[in-house]
């Protein structure tokens, strides 16, 4: 059986644009939350969000920043520094065995709401002939495709809150089952806009802000909560035939080695327990694995008071009603990165293997009866032996995806 | 500022073009533009002098012939010429 290795990482996020960075900032358990920096901030009752500190002008010429929505260019960011991180070279003959897989939730969403903006308000009668290159869901993993000559399968997955965990799960198998040899997979997203924003409002799923402190938002499992801050950016790593790395003496961060995705069948926002549960076994089938050789546990987690609810009994399920097993919510901190959101907290427990510490679950402090598992709360832990990890990633939709990464 | 200055400016702001080869006589084609930049480079041109250029009956090969479509355009579309124009004195 071919297995599949993790070569390289590249992310913007609001806690931080190197991978590095993104770490030491979620062990410190600092949230990125902050009050929101766009002129149309007194528009909106929740006037929060996890910003990304991006320029574009720091990446890009200013000639091709307009051809490319901010989506697409945290996706091409992210790519690069997943490129270099990795080392790989594909050579021409392995062109058409290198794919893209990517996630995202909304497309160009900054470039749809100031077009929209432009024909409903303003009445232009003309948009820029480039909209819908730069809308469409596609362009990000089509820029990654052609930015590296990666001429094998370049698909989009758009699957909501799970749309990168999918995507890596997807291109996992694409190179076990022997349909590639490296995958460029990842996630991005960036919704902050008016339009958006207003409407996850609307859905009543947005944290209320903290009135002490707004970077204390977003509350998981914590008896307040009250739901999760939008976030944005992109996430990316490079998946790789474990011989083919090896064979370059490539570094390994991780091998992902199981992936599980059910739908609930249910409804279209309220999660259930059997689907959750369902993902997280079939995860640890396809690995191999027991629940008891899982160490840490980085949930979907997005502080409103179903999810929560229902992970923590679908955990329970899986791992026992007395399950010690660490689970943190990262997006306390970073926000919900939506259709990145699965590739960052992937992310995230990777680097919790390679640095031997458990970032927390920010901002609780007020325990919640029904949701009595080792959340990690409000301290990172340093110096552990995190050898195999899962990341949760349950979708609008009814959607779950669970991914299964461990040390070699 | 005259109608070449402006359609400089322009492609200079649009487009990664060498800015000494922004010449009357030069070929369009040479900037090896695909067809997407040539439809983004005629949207940008009826920005930039609030005209619109119909898809048939222009034909633009060098600069000189862009020059003179938007000149005969604002004529036609607009009954006037070019405010604050001095024509470029071409070779």
């Amino acid at each position: 059986m071919r297995r599949v290795a993790v070569t390289g990482m590249g992310i913007i996020s609001p806690m931080g644009n190197t991978s590095y960075n993104f770490f030491e900032n979620l062990i410190s358990g600092v949230p990125a939350v902050k009050r929101i920096t766009g002129t149309f901030a007194p528009l909106l009752n929740v006037k929060i969000a996890a910003e990304a500190d991006f320029d574009p002008t720091e990446h890009f010429p200013i000639k091709q920043i307009r051809t490319l929505d901010r989506t697409t260019q945290m996706a091409l960011v992210a790519a690069k520094q997943a490129w270099s991180d990795s080392g790989i070279v594909i050579g021409d003959d392995e062109q058409k065995r290198a794919g893209v897989y990517m996630g995202t939730g909304l497309g160009g969403a900054q470039t749809i709401d100031s077009m929209l903006c432009s024909v409903y308000k303003d009445n232009v009668s003309r948009v820029n002939p480039l909209s819908v290159v730069k809308i469409m869901c596609n362009a990000p993993a089509s820029h990654i495709s052609l930015q590296y000559a990666l001429r094998g399968p370049c698909l989009t997955f758009s699957i909501a809150c799970a749309s990168s965990a999918v995507a890596i799960g997807e291109a996992f198998r694409l190179i076990k089952f022997g349909q590639a040899d490296v995958v460029v997979a990842g996630g991005t997203e960036s919704m902050l806009t008016l339009s958006s924003m207003k409407s996850w409002e609307s859905l009543g799923v947005l944290a209320r802000e903290d009135d002490q402190n707004p970077a204390a938002s977003c509350k998981p499992f914590s008896m307040d909560r009250s739901g999760f801050v939008l976030g944005e950016g992109a996430a990316v790593i490079i998946l790789e035939e474990m011989e083919r790395a090896r064979a370059r003496g490539a570094r390994i961060y991780a091998e992902l080695t199981g992936y599980g995705t059910t739908s609930d069948a249910h409804h279209i926002t309220a999660p259930t327990v059997e689907g959750q549960s369902s993902a997280m076994r079939l995860a640890l089938e396809e690995a191999r694995m027991n629940p008891q050789d899982i160490d840490y546990i980085n949930a979907h987690g997005t502080a409103t008071e179903m999810n929560d609810l229902v992970e923590t009994q679908a955990i329970k399920i899986v791992f026992g009603a007395d399950c010690r097993i660490p689970v943190s919510s990262t997006k306390s901190m970073h926000g919900h990165l939506i259709g990145a959101a699965g590739a960052l907290e992937l992310i995230a427990a990777i680097l919790s293997m390679q640095h031997k510490s458990i970032p927390p679950t920010a901002n609780l402090k007020t325990p919640d009866p029904q949701c009595d598992l080792d959340y990690v709360p409000n301290q990172g832990r340093v110096g552990l032996n995190v050898r195999v990890v899962m990341s949760n990633s349950f979708a609008f939709g009814g959607s779950n995806a669970v991914l299964i990464a461990r040390l070699v | 500022m005259s109608t070449l200055q402006r359609i400089k400016d322009m492609l200079l702001e649009n487009f990664d073009f060498p800015e000494d080869k922004i010449l009357p006589d030069t070929i369009i084609e040479s900037f090896g533009l695909d067809s997407v930049d040539m439809i983004e480079l005629i949207f940008y041109l009826e920005d930039e002098f609030e005209i619109k250029i119909p898809e048939r009956d222009v034909k633009l090969v060098c600069i000189q012939d862009i020059i003179d479509v938007i000149e005969r355009l604002i004529i036609e579309q607009h009954g006037t010429e070019i405010k604050n124009e001095q024509r470029e004195v071409i070779k």
